[in-house]
Protein backbone atom coordinates (compact mmCIF):
# COMPACT_ATOMS: atom_id res chain seq x y z
CA UNK A 1 0.00 0.00 0.00
CA UNK A 2 1.31 3.57 -0.75
CA UNK A 3 1.08 6.88 1.21
CA UNK A 4 -1.64 8.42 -1.04
CA UNK A 5 -3.96 5.53 -0.18
CA UNK A 6 -3.40 6.08 3.61
CA UNK A 7 -4.48 9.81 3.37
CA UNK A 8 -7.66 8.79 1.73
CA UNK A 9 -8.42 6.40 4.61
CA UNK A 10 -7.71 9.13 7.25
CA UNK A 11 -10.25 11.50 5.71
CA UNK A 12 -12.87 8.77 5.62
CA UNK A 13 -12.29 7.97 9.34
CA UNK A 14 -12.47 11.69 10.34
CA UNK A 15 -15.84 12.04 8.74
CA UNK A 16 -17.22 9.07 10.76
CA UNK A 17 -15.57 9.68 14.20
CA UNK A 18 -15.78 13.19 15.75
CA UNK A 19 -12.51 13.62 17.66
CA UNK A 20 -13.21 17.23 18.78
CA UNK A 21 -12.72 18.30 22.45
CA UNK A 22 -15.83 17.71 24.69
CA UNK A 23 -16.74 20.50 27.18
CA UNK A 24 -19.34 20.16 30.03
CA UNK A 25 -21.78 23.07 30.40
CA UNK A 26 -23.17 22.80 33.97
CA UNK A 27 -25.71 25.63 33.71
CA UNK A 28 -27.15 24.12 30.61
CA UNK A 29 -27.31 20.71 32.35
CA UNK A 30 -29.10 22.23 35.44
CA UNK A 31 -31.71 23.77 33.20
CA UNK A 32 -32.16 20.67 31.10
CA UNK A 33 -32.45 18.28 34.16
CA UNK A 34 -33.87 20.64 36.87
CA UNK A 35 -35.92 17.92 38.75
CA UNK A 36 -32.90 15.60 39.21
CA UNK A 37 -30.73 18.58 40.32
CA UNK A 38 -33.23 19.58 43.07
CA UNK A 39 -33.39 15.99 44.40
CA UNK A 40 -29.57 15.79 44.75
CA UNK A 41 -29.37 19.16 46.57
CA UNK A 42 -32.06 18.26 49.18
CA UNK A 43 -30.36 14.87 49.96
CA UNK A 44 -27.01 16.59 50.72
CA UNK A 45 -28.68 19.09 53.07
CA UNK A 46 -30.32 16.28 55.10
CA UNK A 47 -26.94 14.57 55.69
CA UNK A 48 -25.40 17.81 56.88
CA UNK A 49 -28.21 18.32 59.43
CA UNK A 50 -27.59 14.87 61.04
CA UNK A 51 -23.82 15.52 61.31
CA UNK A 52 -24.48 18.88 62.84
CA UNK A 53 -26.88 17.32 65.40
CA UNK A 54 -24.33 14.68 66.44
CA UNK A 55 -21.34 16.94 66.94
CA UNK A 56 -22.88 20.12 68.19
CA UNK A 57 -24.87 18.54 71.08
CA UNK A 58 -22.35 17.73 73.94
CA UNK A 59 -24.50 15.02 75.55
CA UNK A 60 -24.73 13.07 72.34
CA UNK A 61 -20.98 13.45 71.85
CA UNK A 62 -20.22 12.04 75.36
CA UNK A 63 -22.67 9.20 74.85
CA UNK A 64 -20.99 8.30 71.56
CA UNK A 65 -17.53 8.24 73.18
CA UNK A 66 -18.80 6.11 76.09
CA UNK A 67 -20.39 3.68 73.64
CA UNK A 68 -17.13 3.34 71.67
CA UNK A 69 -15.03 2.80 74.82
CA UNK A 70 -17.51 0.20 76.14
CA UNK A 71 -17.43 -1.61 72.82
CA UNK A 72 -13.59 -1.74 72.84
CA UNK A 73 -13.51 -3.02 76.47
CA UNK A 74 -16.11 -5.68 75.74
CA UNK A 75 -14.22 -6.83 72.67
CA UNK A 76 -10.91 -7.12 74.58
CA UNK A 77 -12.56 -8.96 77.47
CA UNK A 78 -14.26 -11.39 75.14
CA UNK A 79 -10.97 -12.21 73.45
CA UNK A 80 -9.15 -12.83 76.76
CA UNK A 81 -12.00 -15.16 77.81
CA UNK A 82 -11.40 -17.36 74.80
CA UNK A 83 -9.45 -20.55 75.76
CA UNK A 84 -5.96 -20.33 74.32
CA UNK A 85 -4.98 -23.80 73.21
CA UNK A 86 -1.29 -24.54 73.61
CA UNK A 87 0.44 -25.89 70.57
CA UNK A 88 1.86 -29.40 70.52
CA UNK A 89 5.39 -28.08 70.80
CA UNK A 90 4.78 -26.08 73.94
CA UNK A 91 2.42 -28.48 75.66
CA UNK A 92 4.98 -30.81 77.25
CA UNK A 93 7.00 -27.92 78.61
CA UNK A 94 3.86 -26.25 79.95
CA UNK A 95 2.85 -29.22 82.09
CA UNK A 96 3.67 -29.15 85.76
CA UNK A 97 6.48 -31.52 86.81
CA UNK A 98 4.05 -33.48 88.96
CA UNK A 99 1.70 -33.99 86.03
CA UNK A 100 4.62 -35.38 84.04
CA UNK A 101 4.52 -38.35 86.41
CA UNK A 102 0.83 -39.17 85.96
CA UNK A 103 -0.38 -42.55 84.69
CA UNK A 104 -1.34 -40.82 81.46
CA UNK A 105 1.98 -39.09 80.84
CA UNK A 106 4.09 -42.09 81.78
CA UNK A 107 1.99 -44.46 79.66
CA UNK A 108 2.41 -42.15 76.69
CA UNK A 109 6.15 -41.90 77.34
CA UNK A 110 6.32 -45.71 77.34
CA UNK A 111 4.57 -45.77 73.97
CA UNK A 112 7.16 -43.40 72.58
CA UNK A 113 10.29 -45.09 73.85
CA UNK A 114 9.69 -47.86 76.38
CA UNK A 115 10.96 -47.81 79.95
CA UNK A 116 13.93 -45.61 79.10
CA UNK A 117 11.51 -42.88 78.03
CA UNK A 118 9.58 -43.34 81.30
CA UNK A 119 12.83 -42.95 83.24
CA UNK A 120 13.78 -39.89 81.24
CA UNK A 121 10.42 -38.23 81.83
CA UNK A 122 10.56 -38.86 85.59
CA UNK A 123 14.11 -37.58 85.71
CA UNK A 124 13.11 -34.39 83.95
CA UNK A 125 10.18 -33.96 86.35
CA UNK A 126 12.43 -34.39 89.40
CA UNK A 127 14.90 -31.89 87.94
CA UNK A 128 12.07 -29.38 87.48
CA UNK A 129 10.86 -30.05 91.01
CA UNK A 130 14.39 -29.47 92.23
CA UNK A 131 14.08 -32.40 94.59
CA UNK A 132 17.04 -32.80 96.90
CA UNK A 133 18.18 -35.81 98.80
CA UNK A 134 16.65 -35.93 102.27
CA UNK A 135 18.73 -38.65 103.83
CA UNK A 136 19.31 -37.00 107.16
CA UNK A 137 19.32 -38.51 110.64
CA UNK A 138 17.45 -37.17 113.67
CA UNK A 139 20.82 -36.21 115.21
CA UNK A 140 21.73 -34.20 112.13
CA UNK A 141 18.32 -32.52 112.18
CA UNK A 142 18.77 -31.58 115.85
CA UNK A 143 22.23 -30.21 115.12
CA UNK A 144 20.79 -28.18 112.27
CA UNK A 145 18.06 -26.81 114.57
CA UNK A 146 20.78 -25.80 117.04
CA UNK A 147 22.46 -23.83 114.31
CA UNK A 148 25.22 -26.35 113.54
CA UNK A 149 25.91 -27.30 109.97
CA UNK A 150 25.53 -31.06 109.55
CA UNK A 151 28.54 -32.86 108.15
CA UNK A 152 27.36 -34.98 105.28
CA UNK A 153 29.26 -36.78 102.60
CA UNK A 154 27.98 -36.45 99.08
CA UNK A 155 28.47 -38.63 96.11
CA UNK B 1 -9.83 -57.25 144.64
CA UNK B 2 -12.14 -56.17 141.82
CA UNK B 3 -10.33 -52.83 141.53
CA UNK B 4 -6.95 -54.55 141.27
CA UNK B 5 -8.27 -56.84 138.52
CA UNK B 6 -9.63 -53.83 136.63
CA UNK B 7 -6.28 -52.11 136.93
CA UNK B 8 -4.43 -55.16 135.61
CA UNK B 9 -6.84 -55.49 132.67
CA UNK B 10 -6.52 -51.80 131.77
CA UNK B 11 -2.74 -52.18 132.00
CA UNK B 12 -2.79 -55.16 129.61
CA UNK B 13 -5.02 -53.32 127.11
CA UNK B 14 -2.76 -50.25 127.31
CA UNK B 15 0.38 -52.32 126.75
CA UNK B 16 -1.21 -54.13 123.80
CA UNK B 17 -2.28 -50.82 122.25
CA UNK B 18 1.15 -49.32 122.82
CA UNK B 19 2.69 -52.37 121.16
CA UNK B 20 0.45 -51.84 118.14
CA UNK B 21 1.23 -48.12 118.02
CA UNK B 22 5.00 -48.63 117.98
CA UNK B 23 4.98 -51.79 115.82
CA UNK B 24 7.74 -51.95 113.30
CA UNK B 25 7.75 -52.67 110.44
CA UNK B 26 4.35 -51.23 109.52
CA UNK B 27 1.81 -53.51 107.86
CA UNK B 28 2.04 -51.56 104.60
CA UNK B 29 5.20 -52.00 102.51
CA UNK B 30 4.48 -48.84 100.50
CA UNK B 31 5.26 -46.66 103.53
CA UNK B 32 8.81 -47.99 103.61
CA UNK B 33 9.16 -47.89 99.84
CA UNK B 34 8.17 -44.20 99.78
CA UNK B 35 10.67 -43.59 102.59
CA UNK B 36 13.38 -45.38 100.61
CA UNK B 37 12.59 -43.25 97.54
CA UNK B 38 12.87 -40.09 99.66
CA UNK B 39 16.27 -40.91 101.11
CA UNK B 40 17.76 -42.32 97.94
CA UNK B 41 20.96 -40.62 96.86
CA UNK B 42 20.24 -40.21 93.16
CA UNK B 43 22.96 -41.79 91.03
CA UNK B 44 24.51 -39.38 88.54
CA UNK B 45 23.98 -40.00 84.83
CA UNK B 46 27.13 -42.09 84.40
CA UNK B 47 26.38 -44.32 87.39
CA UNK B 48 22.76 -44.67 86.34
CA UNK B 49 23.93 -45.86 82.93
CA UNK B 50 26.26 -48.38 84.58
CA UNK B 51 23.47 -49.63 86.83
CA UNK B 52 21.17 -50.15 83.86
CA UNK B 53 23.95 -51.93 82.00
CA UNK B 54 24.50 -54.26 84.96
CA UNK B 55 20.91 -55.37 84.58
CA UNK B 56 21.42 -56.15 80.91
CA UNK B 57 24.59 -58.22 80.97
CA UNK B 58 26.93 -59.94 83.39
CA UNK B 59 29.41 -57.06 83.65
CA UNK B 60 31.14 -56.49 86.98
CA UNK B 61 30.38 -53.78 89.49
CA UNK B 62 32.92 -50.95 89.28
CA UNK B 63 34.13 -48.47 91.90
CA UNK B 64 31.62 -45.71 91.09
CA UNK B 65 28.70 -48.09 91.48
CA UNK B 66 30.18 -49.36 94.76
CA UNK B 67 30.35 -45.77 96.07
CA UNK B 68 26.74 -45.17 95.04
CA UNK B 69 25.76 -48.37 96.85
CA UNK B 70 27.53 -47.28 100.01
CA UNK B 71 25.61 -43.99 99.97
CA UNK B 72 22.38 -45.93 99.68
CA UNK B 73 22.84 -48.59 102.37
CA UNK B 74 19.81 -47.24 104.25
CA UNK B 75 17.72 -47.44 101.09
CA UNK B 76 18.61 -51.10 100.66
CA UNK B 77 17.83 -51.80 104.30
CA UNK B 78 14.39 -50.17 104.05
CA UNK B 79 13.56 -52.01 100.83
CA UNK B 80 14.62 -55.40 102.18
CA UNK B 81 12.31 -54.82 105.16
CA UNK B 82 9.47 -53.58 102.96
CA UNK B 83 9.66 -56.54 100.60
CA UNK B 84 8.99 -58.92 103.49
CA UNK B 85 5.64 -57.26 104.20
CA UNK B 86 2.75 -58.91 102.42
CA UNK B 87 0.46 -55.90 102.08
CA UNK B 88 1.41 -52.98 99.83
CA UNK B 89 -1.05 -50.11 99.43
CA UNK B 90 0.35 -47.17 97.46
CA UNK B 91 -2.52 -44.87 98.45
CA UNK B 92 -3.66 -44.20 94.89
CA UNK B 93 -6.60 -41.86 94.40
CA UNK B 94 -8.42 -43.77 91.69
CA UNK B 95 -10.99 -41.00 91.24
CA UNK B 96 -8.29 -39.06 89.36
CA UNK B 97 -8.27 -41.67 86.61
CA UNK B 98 -5.26 -41.48 84.31
CA UNK B 99 -4.20 -38.20 85.93
CA UNK B 100 -3.15 -40.06 89.05
CA UNK B 101 0.49 -39.58 89.94
CA UNK B 102 3.10 -42.34 90.09
CA UNK B 103 6.19 -40.45 91.28
CA UNK B 104 7.85 -43.57 92.67
CA UNK B 105 8.20 -45.58 89.44
CA UNK B 106 11.66 -44.42 88.34
CA UNK B 107 13.19 -44.38 91.80
CA UNK B 108 11.75 -47.81 92.41
CA UNK B 109 13.48 -49.11 89.30
CA UNK B 110 16.71 -47.37 90.34
CA UNK B 111 16.42 -49.05 93.73
CA UNK B 112 15.95 -52.46 92.07
CA UNK B 113 19.14 -51.87 90.04
CA UNK B 114 20.99 -50.95 93.26
CA UNK B 115 19.85 -54.21 94.83
CA UNK B 116 21.00 -56.16 91.77
CA UNK B 117 24.41 -54.49 92.00
CA UNK B 118 24.52 -55.34 95.69
CA UNK B 119 23.64 -58.96 94.87
CA UNK B 120 26.57 -59.10 92.44
CA UNK B 121 28.97 -57.73 95.03
CA UNK B 122 27.71 -60.19 97.65
CA UNK B 123 28.16 -63.06 95.18
CA UNK B 124 31.69 -61.86 94.39
CA UNK B 125 32.41 -62.04 98.11
CA UNK B 126 31.00 -65.56 98.30
CA UNK B 127 27.77 -64.59 100.16
CA UNK B 128 25.62 -66.47 97.67
CA UNK B 129 22.59 -67.03 99.84
CA UNK B 130 22.33 -63.33 100.78
CA UNK B 131 22.95 -62.44 97.12
CA UNK B 132 20.01 -64.62 96.05
CA UNK B 133 17.93 -63.13 98.87
CA UNK B 134 18.52 -59.74 97.26
CA UNK B 135 17.16 -61.16 93.98
CA UNK B 136 14.06 -62.45 95.75
CA UNK B 137 13.64 -58.99 97.26
CA UNK B 138 13.77 -57.54 93.73
CA UNK B 139 11.07 -60.02 92.66
CA UNK B 140 8.87 -59.00 95.58
CA UNK B 141 9.35 -55.33 94.69
CA UNK B 142 8.04 -56.08 91.20
CA UNK B 143 5.01 -57.85 92.65
CA UNK B 144 4.38 -55.00 95.09
CA UNK B 145 4.07 -52.56 92.18
CA UNK B 146 0.71 -54.27 91.71
CA UNK B 147 -1.71 -54.73 88.87
CA UNK B 148 -3.60 -51.43 89.03
CA UNK B 149 -2.05 -49.89 85.91
CA UNK B 150 -0.44 -51.33 82.83
CA UNK B 151 2.47 -48.91 83.12
CA UNK B 152 3.32 -49.99 86.68
CA UNK B 153 2.88 -53.64 85.67
CA UNK B 154 5.37 -53.12 82.83
CA UNK B 155 7.88 -51.62 85.26
CA UNK B 156 7.15 -54.57 87.55
CA UNK B 157 7.90 -56.93 84.66
CA UNK B 158 11.21 -55.20 84.01
CA UNK B 159 12.10 -55.54 87.69
CA UNK B 160 11.20 -59.24 87.54
CA UNK B 161 13.44 -59.70 84.51
CA UNK B 162 16.28 -58.07 86.43
CA UNK B 163 15.77 -60.46 89.35
CA UNK B 164 15.72 -63.55 87.11
CA UNK B 165 18.85 -62.51 85.21
CA UNK B 166 20.62 -61.93 88.50
CA UNK B 167 19.57 -65.36 89.83
CA UNK B 168 20.75 -67.14 86.67
CA UNK B 169 24.12 -65.40 87.06
CA UNK B 170 24.54 -66.58 90.66
CA UNK B 171 23.07 -70.09 90.21
CA UNK B 172 26.30 -71.77 89.01
CA UNK B 173 27.94 -70.80 92.32
CA UNK B 174 25.25 -72.65 94.30
CA UNK B 175 24.70 -75.47 91.82
CA UNK B 176 26.06 -78.05 94.30
CA UNK B 177 24.23 -76.62 97.31
CA UNK B 178 21.01 -78.65 97.52
CA UNK B 179 19.72 -76.80 100.55
CA UNK B 180 20.01 -73.35 98.96
CA UNK B 181 18.52 -74.66 95.72
CA UNK B 182 15.53 -76.13 97.54
CA UNK B 183 15.04 -72.90 99.47
CA UNK B 184 15.17 -70.97 96.19
CA UNK B 185 12.64 -73.36 94.63
CA UNK B 186 10.15 -72.50 97.41
CA UNK B 187 10.82 -68.79 97.13
CA UNK B 188 10.26 -68.73 93.37
CA UNK B 189 7.11 -70.86 93.65
CA UNK B 190 5.78 -68.18 96.01
CA UNK B 191 6.80 -65.40 93.59
CA UNK B 192 5.11 -67.25 90.72
CA UNK B 193 1.87 -67.71 92.67
CA UNK B 194 1.76 -64.01 93.57
CA UNK B 195 2.61 -62.78 90.09
CA UNK B 196 -0.13 -60.31 89.05
CA UNK B 197 -2.35 -61.35 86.15
CA UNK B 198 -1.90 -59.19 83.06
CA UNK B 199 -5.57 -59.74 82.12
CA UNK B 200 -6.67 -58.25 85.44
CA UNK B 201 -4.25 -55.37 84.92
CA UNK B 202 -5.69 -54.60 81.48
CA UNK B 203 -9.22 -54.67 82.94
CA UNK B 204 -8.34 -52.22 85.72
CA UNK B 205 -6.29 -50.02 83.41
CA UNK B 206 -9.15 -49.75 80.90
CA UNK B 207 -11.48 -48.67 83.71
CA UNK B 208 -9.07 -45.96 84.81
CA UNK B 209 -8.58 -44.64 81.28
CA UNK B 210 -12.30 -44.58 80.54
CA UNK B 211 -12.67 -42.32 83.61
CA UNK B 212 -10.36 -39.85 81.89
CA UNK B 213 -12.27 -39.59 78.62
CA UNK B 214 -13.06 -35.90 78.66
CA UNK B 215 -11.80 -32.86 76.78
CA UNK B 216 -8.66 -32.37 78.90
CA UNK B 217 -7.73 -36.07 78.95
CA UNK B 218 -8.17 -36.59 75.24
CA UNK B 219 -6.28 -33.44 74.31
CA UNK B 220 -3.34 -34.47 76.47
CA UNK B 221 -3.29 -37.96 74.98
CA UNK B 222 -3.51 -36.68 71.42
CA UNK B 223 -0.79 -34.08 71.97
CA UNK B 224 1.64 -36.58 73.46
CA UNK B 225 1.08 -39.54 71.19
CA UNK B 226 3.89 -38.71 68.81
CA UNK B 227 1.52 -37.79 65.99
CA UNK B 228 2.91 -35.80 63.08
CA UNK B 229 2.04 -32.09 63.01
CA UNK B 230 -0.48 -32.75 60.27
CA UNK B 231 -2.19 -35.63 62.09
CA UNK B 232 -2.17 -33.67 65.33
CA UNK B 233 -3.89 -30.72 63.66
CA UNK B 234 -6.49 -33.07 62.20
CA UNK B 235 -7.08 -34.75 65.57
CA UNK B 236 -7.45 -31.42 67.34
CA UNK B 237 -9.86 -30.27 64.66
CA UNK B 238 -11.97 -33.42 65.19
CA UNK B 239 -12.08 -32.73 68.94
CA UNK B 240 -12.99 -29.06 68.42
CA UNK B 241 -15.72 -29.90 65.92
CA UNK B 242 -17.26 -32.53 68.21
CA UNK B 243 -16.62 -30.93 71.57
CA UNK B 244 -19.86 -31.89 73.30
CA UNK B 245 -21.00 -34.37 75.91
CA UNK B 246 -22.57 -36.73 73.41
CA UNK B 247 -19.23 -37.09 71.59
CA UNK B 248 -17.41 -38.12 74.78
CA UNK B 249 -20.18 -40.62 75.63
CA UNK B 250 -19.74 -42.14 72.16
CA UNK B 251 -15.96 -42.44 72.71
CA UNK B 252 -16.45 -44.11 76.11
CA UNK B 253 -18.90 -46.62 74.62
CA UNK B 254 -16.64 -47.49 71.70
CA UNK B 255 -13.54 -47.63 73.94
CA UNK B 256 -15.28 -49.98 76.38
CA UNK B 257 -16.51 -52.16 73.52
CA UNK B 258 -12.96 -52.56 72.18
CA UNK B 259 -11.26 -53.02 75.56
CA UNK B 260 -13.75 -55.74 76.58
CA UNK B 261 -12.76 -57.65 73.43
CA UNK B 262 -9.09 -57.10 74.27
CA UNK B 263 -9.65 -58.61 77.70
CA UNK B 264 -11.18 -61.72 76.11
CA UNK B 265 -8.16 -61.97 73.79
CA UNK B 266 -5.82 -61.92 76.79
CA UNK B 267 -7.32 -65.18 78.05
CA UNK B 268 -6.37 -66.97 74.82
CA UNK B 269 -3.08 -68.79 74.25
CA UNK B 270 -0.33 -66.39 73.17
CA UNK B 271 -0.32 -66.94 69.34
CA UNK B 272 -4.13 -66.71 69.10
CA UNK B 273 -4.18 -63.69 71.39
CA UNK B 274 -1.65 -61.93 69.15
CA UNK B 275 -3.76 -62.77 66.09
CA UNK B 276 -6.96 -61.41 67.68
CA UNK B 277 -5.22 -58.24 68.86
CA UNK B 278 -3.77 -57.69 65.38
CA UNK B 279 -7.24 -58.10 63.78
CA UNK B 280 -8.77 -55.80 66.36
CA UNK B 281 -6.13 -53.19 65.64
CA UNK B 282 -6.97 -53.28 61.92
CA UNK B 283 -10.69 -53.05 62.68
CA UNK B 284 -10.24 -49.94 64.85
CA UNK B 285 -7.96 -48.36 62.25
CA UNK B 286 -10.49 -48.94 59.46
CA UNK B 287 -13.42 -47.68 61.55
CA UNK B 288 -11.38 -44.60 62.45
CA UNK B 289 -11.64 -43.43 58.83
CA UNK B 290 -15.38 -42.90 59.29
CA UNK B 291 -15.99 -42.52 63.01
CA UNK B 292 -14.12 -39.95 65.13
CA UNK B 293 -14.75 -42.00 68.30
CA UNK B 294 -12.72 -44.84 66.75
CA UNK B 295 -9.95 -42.43 65.78
CA UNK B 296 -9.74 -41.20 69.38
CA UNK B 297 -9.93 -44.77 70.74
CA UNK B 298 -7.04 -45.74 68.47
CA UNK B 299 -4.86 -43.16 70.19
CA UNK B 300 -6.26 -43.85 73.65
CA UNK B 301 -5.70 -47.58 73.80
CA UNK B 302 -2.95 -48.61 76.16
CA UNK B 303 0.13 -50.56 75.23
CA UNK B 304 -1.83 -53.80 75.08
CA UNK B 305 -0.05 -55.54 72.24
CA UNK B 306 3.38 -54.88 73.68
CA UNK B 307 2.24 -55.69 77.20
CA UNK B 308 1.08 -59.17 76.17
CA UNK B 309 4.50 -60.06 74.76
CA UNK B 310 6.42 -58.47 77.64
CA UNK B 311 4.30 -60.31 80.21
CA UNK B 312 4.48 -63.67 78.40
CA UNK B 313 8.25 -63.28 78.03
CA UNK B 314 8.68 -62.53 81.72
CA UNK B 315 6.51 -65.46 82.83
CA UNK B 316 8.40 -67.76 80.48
CA UNK B 317 11.72 -66.55 81.89
CA UNK B 318 10.53 -67.17 85.45
CA UNK B 319 9.32 -70.65 84.47
CA UNK B 320 12.64 -71.37 82.79
CA UNK B 321 14.51 -70.39 85.96
CA UNK B 322 12.22 -72.60 88.06
CA UNK B 323 12.66 -75.52 85.64
CA UNK B 324 16.42 -74.88 85.63
CA UNK B 325 16.53 -75.05 89.45
CA UNK B 326 14.83 -78.48 89.33
CA UNK B 327 17.56 -79.69 86.99
CA UNK B 328 20.24 -78.21 89.25
CA UNK B 329 18.69 -80.03 92.24
CA UNK B 330 18.78 -83.37 90.37
CA UNK B 331 22.42 -82.74 89.50
CA UNK B 332 23.25 -81.75 93.10
CA UNK B 333 21.61 -84.95 94.36
CA UNK B 334 22.83 -87.42 91.70
CA UNK B 335 26.09 -85.79 90.68
CA UNK B 336 25.10 -85.51 87.00
CA UNK B 337 22.69 -83.67 84.78
CA UNK B 338 19.59 -85.66 83.73
CA UNK B 339 19.56 -86.99 80.17
CA UNK B 340 16.00 -85.86 79.59
CA UNK B 341 13.83 -83.09 80.91
CA UNK B 342 11.96 -84.31 84.01
CA UNK B 343 8.17 -84.33 83.72
CA UNK B 344 5.91 -81.74 85.33
CA UNK B 345 8.24 -78.74 85.16
CA UNK B 346 6.98 -75.18 84.56
CA UNK B 347 6.28 -74.58 80.86
CA UNK B 348 7.12 -72.16 78.06
CA UNK B 349 4.28 -69.63 78.13
CA UNK B 350 4.61 -68.75 74.43
CA UNK B 351 3.59 -72.27 73.37
CA UNK B 352 2.10 -73.74 76.55
CA UNK B 353 4.48 -76.69 76.05
CA UNK B 354 7.52 -78.01 77.93
CA UNK B 355 10.89 -76.40 77.30
CA UNK B 356 13.28 -78.29 75.05
CA UNK B 357 16.25 -79.48 77.07
CA UNK B 358 19.79 -79.73 75.78
CA UNK B 359 23.02 -80.50 77.66
CA UNK B 360 26.08 -78.43 76.76
CA UNK B 361 29.74 -78.37 77.81
CA UNK B 362 29.04 -75.48 80.20
CA UNK B 363 25.76 -76.78 81.58
CA UNK B 364 22.38 -76.92 79.83
CA UNK B 365 20.00 -74.88 77.71
CA UNK B 366 16.23 -74.63 77.95
CA UNK B 367 14.53 -73.53 74.74
CA UNK B 368 10.95 -72.40 74.32
CA UNK B 369 8.82 -74.14 71.70
CA UNK B 370 6.77 -71.07 70.88
CA UNK B 371 7.84 -67.98 69.01
CA UNK B 372 8.13 -64.64 70.77
CA UNK B 373 6.15 -62.52 68.33
CA UNK B 374 7.51 -59.24 69.52
CA UNK B 375 7.09 -56.45 67.03
CA UNK B 376 7.23 -52.71 66.79
CA UNK B 377 3.55 -52.26 67.45
CA UNK B 378 3.67 -50.58 70.81
CA UNK B 379 0.09 -50.52 71.92
CA UNK B 380 -2.17 -49.78 69.00
CA UNK B 381 0.07 -47.14 67.53
CA UNK B 382 2.39 -48.27 64.79
CA UNK B 383 5.77 -46.89 65.68
CA UNK B 384 7.76 -47.61 62.56
CA UNK B 385 5.87 -46.41 59.50
CA UNK B 386 3.97 -49.68 59.33
CA UNK B 387 7.04 -51.89 59.01
CA UNK B 388 6.34 -55.46 59.99
CA UNK B 389 9.16 -56.27 62.35
CA UNK B 390 8.00 -59.61 63.69
CA UNK B 391 11.08 -61.07 65.22
CA UNK B 392 9.89 -64.67 65.49
CA UNK B 393 12.42 -65.26 68.23
CA UNK B 394 12.59 -68.57 70.03
CA UNK B 395 13.65 -67.81 73.59
CA UNK B 396 16.73 -69.68 74.90
CA UNK B 397 17.87 -69.76 78.50
CA UNK B 398 21.41 -70.85 79.22
CA UNK B 399 22.35 -72.31 82.60
CA UNK B 400 25.93 -72.97 83.65
CA UNK B 401 27.12 -75.41 86.27
CA UNK B 402 30.16 -75.22 88.54
CA UNK B 403 32.94 -77.53 87.35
Amino acid sequence: MNKRNEKWLDEQLKSVVDSGKVEFDSEQWKQKYSAEYQALVSRAEKRLNVQRFLWVRPLVRVAAIVAIVAFVILLTHHQSDKRVEPTAATFVEDRSPAKMMSVLSLSLAYRQGGLDAVDEQCKKAFELLGQKNTNISIGELLNENNGQKPERKNL
Amino acid sequence: MRTTLKGVLIGIVFLAAAGQAFAYPPDNAAVLYYKACMIMEEPNDAVEKMLRQLSKDDSRVNEQVRLCLESNREVIREIVTAAQIKNCDWGYDFSQGAFMLLPHLKKFRDAACLLAADAKILAEKGNYKTAIERCITIHKMGIHLGDDFLISRLVGNAIGTLANKCIVEILPQVSNDTETLQWLRTQLADVSSRYPSIGATVRKDAGIWSNSINREGILEVVRNSGLSKNDLDKAEQVIRQNDNNEFYVRIIEYYKHITSRIQIAYDLPYPQAKQVLGDLYKEVKDTAKEKPEAAITEVLLPVINRALTVDTRERTRLNAVRAGIEIYIIRAKTGKLPDELPAGLPKDMFSGKDFLYEKTDAGFILTGQGKDLDDDIIGFVLNSQGKDLDKDIVQKYEFKVAK
